[in-house]
């Protein structure tokens, strides 16, 4: 603690007094620039959130990808977990409910509480398992989304709880950018369609709206198949699971601005049955379902005060409620349903100010109350039980800034302090230098922390039968990044990783424990843009994590892979109206750890490696105003499984083979 | 496609913090050397990016011959409001000669005498005043450029608009063809022609 409290401390007296410029232009660069056509400096990107104000990518002091809405309708993806999917480094797995995001070598099979996603800035982790929830279950429709920008690294420095590994944000389309109706159908196998309508329109008299809403429903395959319901110890329907892959949507988003203000606010009703039978439950019983309810409203305020600072302040109400049903074995009663209920509210204030034209200074403070977090099971005989009930304020204060130490060095710093309910405060400093002695080369040396208090769930769970879970876990992470532009149209990007992780709050032998591990990774990435509308990205990654100090007897549940390549290539076939991409992602074999109740331990097993290739054929306005694209998943139909939970009996939950979907959208 | 991997299952090491470092610091990167490093980055800062277009339009617009006091009097770029260029502009235009008319940026206040100017960008902090100087302008040979909102349909000529993290334009020609500017067509194919409400 006292150390941190120096490095802090350190990183803070720099930020405040180290002296000189942001200087975002060198002679080099002017001249390269006024050089540009006019066709490319509207090709031109610049990117928002890593330092939460705006930066090109090549300064912001991480790694950052961008995935806009172009390439999520020329690659055909779904969700924000296909989006992700295709991203260096990132790896997506589903157990047939919800979808877990495995990052920088690390799978615990927690709910992606380690990782904080936003939407439009506001956070949207919820606040009983601080999931970040990216399939089917994401609040936003992905036709509805401008871009994703994902920044790599401990974020806690402005983001405090959860940014550990990184930080998601995504960007909504604007009323102005919908200009208009939109109409949207897609149908797909295993009986899945969904139909969005979308209106949006700027006002003249400066109010612009948008709404939205949408409604999917899947059908899923009809039978899936587990080996492991189908022994001579345990026979259920021979292990089919038979109609039990049913899901079903309904989500409305919408967004008011005037002047300074801006209102936007979502509201998601999930319904999934479980065709994996999660401890306890009965096999291939449709009772086995989880209904989610996810909803916020938040008032963004953001006005420049010339001269003087600009101001962003944030209020906001969240809610969070999900119902877990429960088939037990012939018993009376034979049916539980356990439902969990989060509500919280919280504001935010930052202010961001440049000196002398050049410098960019940030300090923010947030606050926020968890005044509801609620746990109660239900039986079909109509008792209730006792809830388990919680709730904690807590704040943040944080200062950051960014200095030209010279034209082609940057210094970038920060710290924050954490009060999170009654858990030990936290202290997140960070500190960056970006070096670009060529002007297409950049240099990056990051150091950078984040911390993850205990969730509700883990806290509740933890304290039966052991005590429970008191210390945040925290990361300490050393990174080196090299980013060089080949040519006009190419970057490439070679990165390395270390990450020191103490108390990670990781769930085995029925509770929860702290375990220390280090990671350490290495990341080559190759992007490239060309005008006539050919794309492509490439990425190799390599990943280990090692737990430090693991107790005799104690199993460190790792699933992440070793192995991750990613290939993506987009190309026109009509110009500017017919495009044809094809997507291949490689992910190395994988621990799986799954409960046998007869020993209640966790057992290792490895689920292989695999590779999918997704192909998706998009055109547009060969009808005017008229989008038409066909996907096909797992092209090659390979048949893989990803690695199942500590909650299931089974060791891998198979994924789908091949499966299309087409899609239309028209514009009024 | 499967790739079995050789490692037992649970056999994690329990060793503290040893080895690694060697693979990582083994990675010297040897990609692709020679000339390819030449051409400019493809991320800017926005602003840099709205500089380079001002620069541009000096270049893809047709003024009367009456706003020029002479063949050779400058193209006056106008900045009116909390300037977020910073030195770039300046930096961009210097010893800049476009059609024998040297580029000079001013700095101005809305009260100013704006109609000495060929390129007016009105930023952001001023759109209360924006009607009120667009009036005063009105019929004068005088390039208005913003990047607030609906800039253009208050009668603004460009807009600069981000689409995608991308600085794009609106132009309202009607109003440029009203003050007898001719903007060239190479510019209005990459715009999104908007009109006056």
């Amino acid at each position: 603690m006292k150390q941190k409290l120096k490095i802090g401390i350190a990183g803070l007296s720099l930020v405040l007094f180290s002296g000189l410029a942001w200087a975002t232009v060198n002679a080099e660069s002017l001249s390269a620039l006024k050089n540009m056509s006019l066709e490319d400096l509207g090709e031109v990107n610049v990117v928002v959130a890593a330092s939460k104000y705006e930066q090109k990518t090549t300064q912001a002091p991480s790694s950052v990808s961008i995935v806009t809405q172009e390439e999520i309708k020329l690659y055909g993806y779904r969700t924000l977990a296909d989006v992700l999917a295709s991203l260096q480094g990132f790896n997506v797995s589903s157990d047939r409910n919800i979808s877990y995001l495995g990052v920088r070598g690390v799978s615990l099979g927690d709910f992606n509480s380690r990782v904080l996603l936003l939407i439009d800035g506001h956070r949207i982790n919820n606040d009983l398992t601080d999931s970040a929830e990216i399939g089917n279950e994401f609040l936003l429709d992905v036709d509805l989304i401008d871009r994703v920008e994902v920044i790599r690294g401990p974020g806690s420095v402005l983001y405090g709880n959860n940014a550990f590994f990184g930080v998601i944000n995504v960007i909504t389309r604007k009323a102005q950018q919908v200009n208009g109706a939109e109409a949207s159908g897609q149908y797909g196998d295993f009986g899945a369609y969904k139909f969005r309508v979308t209106g949006g329109k700027s006002f003249t008299n400066g109010i612009s709206l948008l709404l939205s809403g949408t409604y999917f429903d899947s059908a899923g395959p009809d039978q899936i198949y587990f080996k492991k319901f189908n022994t001579s110890s345990l026979n259920v329907n021979n292990g089919v699971a038979q109609n039990m892959d049913g899901e079903s949507y309904g989500s409305f988003f919408g967004s008011v601005g005037y002047k300074d203000f801006a209102l936007e606010g979502g509201y998601i009703r999930r319904d999934k049955v479980d065709p994996t039978a999660p401890i306890p439950d009965t096999f291939n019983d449709p009772r086995a379902r989880t209904v989610e309810d996810r909803s916020y409203v938040d008032l963004k305020i953001k006005h420049e005060f010339p001269e003087i600072v600009d101001l962003t302040a944030r209020l906001y109400y969240d809610r969070y409620d999900i119902k877990n049903g429960y088939p037990v074995p012939p018993s009376d009663p034979d049916f539980y349903q356990e439902v969990q209920l989060g509500e919280w509210w919280g504001a935010e204030l930052q202010l961001n100010k440049k000196l002398w034209e050049k410098h960019m200074i940030s300090v923010g403070m947030e606050y926020r109350d968890d005044f509801k977090q609620s746990d109660q099971l239900f039986d079909s005989n109509n008792n209730y039980y006792p809830p388990t009930l919680r709730s904690r304020q807590s704040y943040g204060v944080f200062a950051e800034g960014d200095f030209a130490l010279r034209d082609d060095l940057h210094f970038n710093g920060g710290v924050r302090y954490d009060q999170y309910g009654d858990f030990d405060p936290s202290l997140s400093p960070r500190l960056g230098l970006i070096y670009n002695p060529f002007k297409k080369s950049t240099f990056k040396a990051l150091y950078g922390t984040a911390f993850r208090a205990p969730n509700f769930q883990e806290i509740i769970n933890s304290s039966y039968p052991g005590p429970s879970i008191q210390t945040p876990e925290t990361i300490n992470s050393y990174e080196l990044v090299y980013e060089q532009g080949i040519g006009q149209h190419l970057r490439s990007s070679i990165s390395g990783f270390y990450d020191r992780m103490d108390d990670l709050i990781v769930f085995e032998h029925g509770s929860y424990n702290n375990f220390n591990a280090d990671s350490l990774g290495m990341e080559l990435a190759l992007e490239g843009t060309w005008p006539q509308g050919v794309r492509t990205r490439a990425s190799y990654t390599l990943q280990r994590t090692e737990p430090q100090n693991l107790p005799s007897g104690e199993i460190f549940p790792n699933s992440a892979p070793e192995h991750i390549v990613k290939l993506n290539l987009g190309v026109p076939v009509v110009k500017e109206n017919l495009f044809a991409s094809l997507e291949f992602q490689y992910t190395s074999s994988r621990h799986t750890f799954y409960a046998d109740i007869y020993q209640n331990t966790l057992q290792g097993r490895d689920t292989p490696g695999f590779a999918i290739v997704n192909f998706t054929l998009f055109s547009k306005n060969i009808v005017k105003n008229l989008e038409v694209s066909a996907s096909i998943y797992n092209l090659l139909d390979e048949s893989y499984a990803d690695p199942s939970s500590r909650f299931h009996l089974q060791a891998k939950i198979p994924q789908d083979g091949r499966s299309f979907r087409v899609k239309a959208t028209y514009r009024f | 496609m499967n790739c079995p991997d050789t490692k037992p299952t649970v056999a994690h090491k329990a060793d503290g913090h040893s080895q690694p470092i060697q693979w990582l610091l083994v990675c010297v990167w040897l990609l692709l050397a020679g000339n390819g490093w030449a051409a400019e980055n493809p991320a800017l800062a926005e602003y840099q990016v709205k500089a380079a277009y001002l620069y541009n339009f000096t270049k893809f617009t047709d003024w009367p011959a009456t706003a020029f006091a002479s063949v050779d009097a400058p193209i006056v770029i106008g900045i009116v409001g909390d300037d977020p260029f910073g030195k770039t502009l300046d930096d961009l235009v210097k010893d800049e000669i476009v059609r024998g008319h040297p580029l000079v940026v001013k700095r101005l206040d809305p009260k100013d005498d704006l109609r000495g100017c060929h390129v007016l960008f009105i930023c952001r902090n001023e759109k209360d005043q924006l009607p009120a100087l667009l009036q005063k302008l009105k019929g004068t040979p005088v390039l208005t450029v913003g990047d607030a909102g609906d800039f253009a349909e208050m009668g603004g000529m460009v807009n600069f608009v981000l689409v995608q993290e991308k600085v794009k334009l609106e132009i309202n020609q009607a109003a440029a063809e009203e003050a007898s500017l001719q903007i060239s067509a190479k510019l209005l194919r990459l715009a999104r022609i908007v009109k006056t409400n």
